[in-house]
């Protein structure tokens, strides 16, 4: 997506200390790759149709318009206004770990303060919360003036603690807080044990959220790169181990894809969006893959309707 | 390349510290955050078998800057070559006893045999002198004709120094050799060079070590000895006795002398060593003859007369038999010749038979001896002539001499006259005035009686007394001598032979041109003193016609290695001389003063015809003293004695050692290299370490 790559570098951007302006940055670079008339989003509010973007559904395209005006539109739903969106940002110590200048964290604030500026100017909502093992700050998505500020100082203020994500997500706490349905974007490493995964984002899509999960990993973590032996630390609980990393790369990776692949096949038996993201990557192309998300979620429920939250 | 402080290079160990650390086996100390260990296993390190060339690169400049480091502090330096090849090293002087006692049994061949496991210890950068001796020492192999010969050759050159030495008959004067030994090793340019002696001898006692007291030794010089271990025990030695002085007191050891008590009788000496088995002995003419038995206790000597001769008046030979060894068993005696010796005696009423006249005494001492006939002609002083002086081979004058006489005499001692002056009771030392020449001379009388003390043994006049047993003359008491007054300006001149217990000279010899004047404060009479009544009277005027006549031996009592001078027998132009070993030489008396080369113990004829005379040459008696010398003797004389085998360097030559390396060490000045060449290592080092640190590290996280 060599269109989505203009505007500022990443290494560059995440040097940038203020929030807003690098979600300004990446959505002015998103804009200028797109080719097109900056897209409104999927709210009603500015227009009946919208253009056809890559990855909309074909069936929901006007073909008579197109007959008439050789455009592609879209024709727009309801249910893509007045959108609410959850931010669920791990901060726990693993979200600390970067080997390209800039951690995790660093990365999925700068991507949620993106999505939430893009959210934003289409008119929705958006709040963030902040956990590790348990909740830590919770700004609950609305309308109000202030709430993109406030969003932003929370995001601003995030870092990671020294606590790790533990056994299990604060995933049913959240739920409960977060009572309307929204769409909620979890922003995680997700290195813990995904045993009770599974029955917590089940819990959510039965709560009729939509839950889209950015899978964030550092590019060490998924190609293990060290060849020098080493002790290497823990960074949730400290631990140390003396490796040799020529014999260990091997199951490493194994057992690295074997988590990946497990966490997918959860996301997929449950409908939860799930998108793997490297820290390494340049933004503009999650906020593409978070509005092909959120475009195949507009789709599923369209196919089967859902009651209104 | 050496180093002047060797200690300080053992430093460079200290390399292993950095070997060691290079080459153990650490765990990892670097240490990588990572965001989550649940994909990773704990595995063991394995070892480092390979490692970057920058690690070895820094090791090895780790490693020569400590060595470099290590060198600086030891100060290396470079010997001069010309030093390094003469050098260092030992100068050997071998010193080989080939005197007489070295002939019995396999003494020599048992020298040899040391001589070849001495020469073992020489080394290729060592320098070797070969010394033989007896009475005297002679170089065998010089220390310029050892480095003169080839390297390889050296050692063939040692070994064959000796290949046509033999023992001699000569006596064995070891102090004498030490020190020329000594002196061949002082004449060694190179300082540092350690300095050895190595003597190999038999070591017998009677080895004579006089020299030794007369000089210092060198204190860079050690001296290691090899004794030659050979049978000493049960010998008899056979030697010539002197004359019997007619008392109980010990002989007077003189060779050759034969009391003419004894009606021409030779006595002879048996001496024994100790630890001796056998005590009888039988001593006979080779020629034949009745032989003479006796015993001699272990240890000790006896005196007993020669056996009757059958061919008297001919040269012959005694022999001892008795003893293991025999070297020592033959004693030659020339045929008797005796010699006219005219003796004027001038005085005042001078008589042969009133014992108040000291005549008397003279006349009856001085019979004929088989090597001297005296004859004694007696004048009164005030009417001497010069025709009385004339042939007169001493003269004795009794008291003060007229005024007419004193200038004849000092004009007949100025010519080469012996004069022996006597000073009577009464004198006022004119003549003695007159015939020295000395203004301030004068005689005045003492008042009290005295003793002899003093005295002179190593003058002709008392030689004869040099023994212990015949040095004392306390037993002499003289009631009246004159005091003797010199000047000062004079005293250079005069010789004290003997003086009183009132530190008056007693005796004493003045130079008169080519003559000498023995001056005696008292007489020998009995008014004067006891000298006369003495058994040392007789020796005594016997010393006096020998200090007379210039020789200090007679024709039979020489030695191995004396000189025959040609007045001693009145020899002159060029005379034959027939040696005992059969062959005849010729001896110019007109070049040659005396004939030297007696080194074999025999009868030697010189002349021909009617002023042919023999004289008997015979062994030391000294070289059958066979016991094994005490070492300590060689110390207590000044020797620096080193055991056999110590490596150890005489202080001086390390000292030595150590100037000249000092010397070169700051001349060169190596550590200033050793340190600039440090100093760029550790740079190096420095740049090589900082670099790998700077290299591009591992993902680390922010």
């Amino acid at each position: 997506m060599n269109s989505l790559q203009t505007g500022v570098d990443l290494p560059t951007l995440m040097r940038i200390r203020s929030l807003e302006l690098r979600a300004r940055l990446v959505m002015e670079g998103f804009w200028k790759g797109m080719h097109r008339s900056p897209l409104h989003g999927f709210s009603a509010e500015f227009s009946e149709y919208r253009s056809y973007v890559s990855g909309d559904d074909p069936r929901f395209i006007d073909w008579k318009v197109m007959a008439r005006s050789d455009r592609c539109y879209v024709k727009k739903f309801e249910e893509e206004t007045n959108l609410r969106c959850q931010f669920l940002i791990d901060v726990s110590a693993s979200m600390a770990y970067g080997s390209g200048g800039h951690t995790k964290l660093a990365y999925a604030t700068t991507l949620a303060a993106t999505l939430a500026l893009f959210l934003r100017e289409q008119g929705d909502a958006a709040g963030v919360t902040l956990f590790d093992e348990r909740v830590i700050e919770h700004l609950p998505a609305q309308g109000r003036a202030g709430q993109w500020h406030a969003l932003l100082l929370h995001l601003q203020r995030a870092h990671a603690t020294a606590r790790g994500a533990s056994l299990r997500l604060p995933l049913r706490a959240l739920g409960e807080m977060i009572r309307r349905r929204a769409l909620l974007v979890l922003m995680s490493d997700f290195l813990t044990p995904l045993d009770d995964l599974e029955r917590d984002l089940g819990l959510l899509t039965a709560m009729q959220h939509d839950v889209v999960i950015f899978h964030v990993l550092d590019p060490a973590e998924i190609e293990f790169p060290f060849e020098e032996a080493a002790a290497f630390t823990d960074s949730e609980s400290g631990r140390k181990l003396l490796l040799d990393p020529s014999s260990v790369k091997k199951n490493y990776l194994a057992r690295f894809q074997a988590h990946l692949e497990r966490l997918r096949g959860i996301c997929a038996r449950h409908g939860v969006e799930y998108r793997l993201t490297r820290s390494d990557a340049p933004l503009q192309e999650q906020l593409f893959d978070f509005l092909s998300a959120r475009g195949r979620l507009a789709a599923r429920h369209r196919a089967t309707p859902r009651h209104a939250a | 390349m050496n180093l002047l402080f060797p200690f300080f290079a053992l430093a460079a160990a200290a390399i292993a510290i950095p070997i060691l650390l290079h080459f153990r086996r650490q765990p990892p100390q670097k240490a990588v955050p990572f965001s989550s260990l649940m994909f990773l296993e704990q595995t063991p390190v394995p070892p480092r078998t390979r490692r970057k060339l920058e690690d070895w690169l820094l090791l090895a400049l780790r490693c020569l800057a400590l060595i470099l480091l290590a060198l600086m502090f030891a100060r290396p330096f470079l010997s001069r070559p010309s030093e390094a090849s003469a050098g260092a090293g030992t100068h050997w002087c071998f010193l080989v006893d080939v005197s007489a006692s070295m002939r019995r049994g396999d003494a020599w061949e048992d020298a040899q045999e040391s001589y070849g496991k001495a020469l073992q210890q020489v080394a290729a950068e060592d320098m070797v002198s070969v010394v033989v001796f007896d009475h005297t020492p002679r170089v065998a192999l010089s220390r310029d004709a050892w480095e003169a010969s080839a390297p390889g050759a050296r050692a063939i050159v040692a070994a064959s120094a000796l290949q046509k030495v033999e023992p001699t008959w000569g006596a064995t004067d070891l102090g004498r050799a030490l020190l020329f030994a000594a002196q061949e090793l002082s004449g060694d340019r190179h300082r540092a060079r350690e300095k050895r002696i190595v003597l190999i001898s038999d070591m017998q006692e009677g080895a004579s070590l006089e020299a030794l007291h007369a000089a210092s030794w060198p204190a860079d010089i050690a001296v290691t000895t090899m004794p030659v271990e050979t049978d000493w025990k049960n010998n008899l030695t056979l030697s010539a006795a002197a004359a019997r002085s007619g008392d109980d007191e010990a002989d007077l050891p003189r060779g050759g002398e034969v009391a003419p008590s004894q009606g021409g009788q030779l006595r002879v000496r048996i001496t024994s060593t100790p630890e001796a088995v056998n005590e009888k002995f039988s001593l006979a003419w080779k020629d034949g003859g009745q032989p003479v038995e006796a015993t001699v206790p272990p240890g000790g000597s006896r005196m007993v007369p020669a056996p009757e001769r059958i061919a008297a008046g001919t040269d012959g030979t005694l022999e001892l038999r008795g003893d293991a060894i025999d070297f020592d068993n033959r004693l030659f005696v020339a045929r008797p010749q005796s010699r006219d010796v005219r003796i004027l005696c001038l005085g005042r009423q001078l008589s042969r038979t009133e014992t108040a006249s000291p005549l008397f005494y003279l006349a009856r001492a001085l019979n004929r001896t088989p090597a001297l006939n005296p004859v004694i002609v007696e004048k009164d002083i005030t009417r001497v002539q010069r025709v009385d002086l004339m042939d007169s081979d001493l003269v004795f004058a009794f008291g003060d001499a007229s005024v007419a006489t004193a200038p004849l005499l000092r004009e007949w001692t100025a010519s080469g006259g012996r004069l022996v002056a006597i000073a009577d009771q009464g004198c006022n030392g004119a003549l003695l005035r007159e015939v020295t020449g000395i203004a301030g001379l004068k005689l005045t009388e003492a008042s009290q009686d005295a003793l002899l003390q003093d005295l002179r043994f190593d003058h002709p006049l008392l030689r004869a007394f040099a023994e212990s047993g015949v040095r004392d003359f306390t037993k002499i008491r003289f009631w009246k001598h004159r005091a003797l007054d010199v000047p000062d300006t004079a005293l250079p001149k005069t010789t004290v032979i003997a003086r009183f217990d009132d530190d008056r000279v007693a005796w004493a010899e003045f130079p008169v041109g080519k003559g000498q004047v023995l001056f005696m404060a008292s007489g020998w009479q009995p008014s004067d003193s006891q000298l006369a009544v003495s058994s040392k009277f007789v020796p005594l005027l016997f010393s006096t016609v020998e200090w007379a006549l210039g020789e200090s031996r007679s024709l039979q009592s020489l030695t191995v290695g004396d000189s025959l001078p040609a007045k001693m027998g009145g020899w002159e132009g060029v005379v034959p001389v027939m040696r005992p070993d059969g062959k005849s030489v010729t001896w110019d008396t007109g070049k040659e003063s005396a004939y030297a080369n007696t080194d074999l113990p025999g009868i030697y004829v010189i002349g021909t015809g009617g002023t042919a005379r023999s004289a008997a040459v015979n062994l030391a008696a000294s070289e059958g003293r066979l016991a094994p010398m005490k070492i300590q003797r060689l110390a207590e004389a000044g020797v620096k004695l080193q055991p056999a085998g110590a490596a150890a360097i005489s202080t001086a030559a390390a000292t030595g050692h150590r100037v000249e390396d000092s010397e070169h060490e700051q001349r060169q000045k190596g550590w200033k290299a050793l340190l600039l060449a440090a100093l760029v290592v550790l740079l190096l080092e420095t740049w090589l370490a900082g670099r790998r640190g700077s290299q591009a590290p591992l993902p680390q996280p922010t």
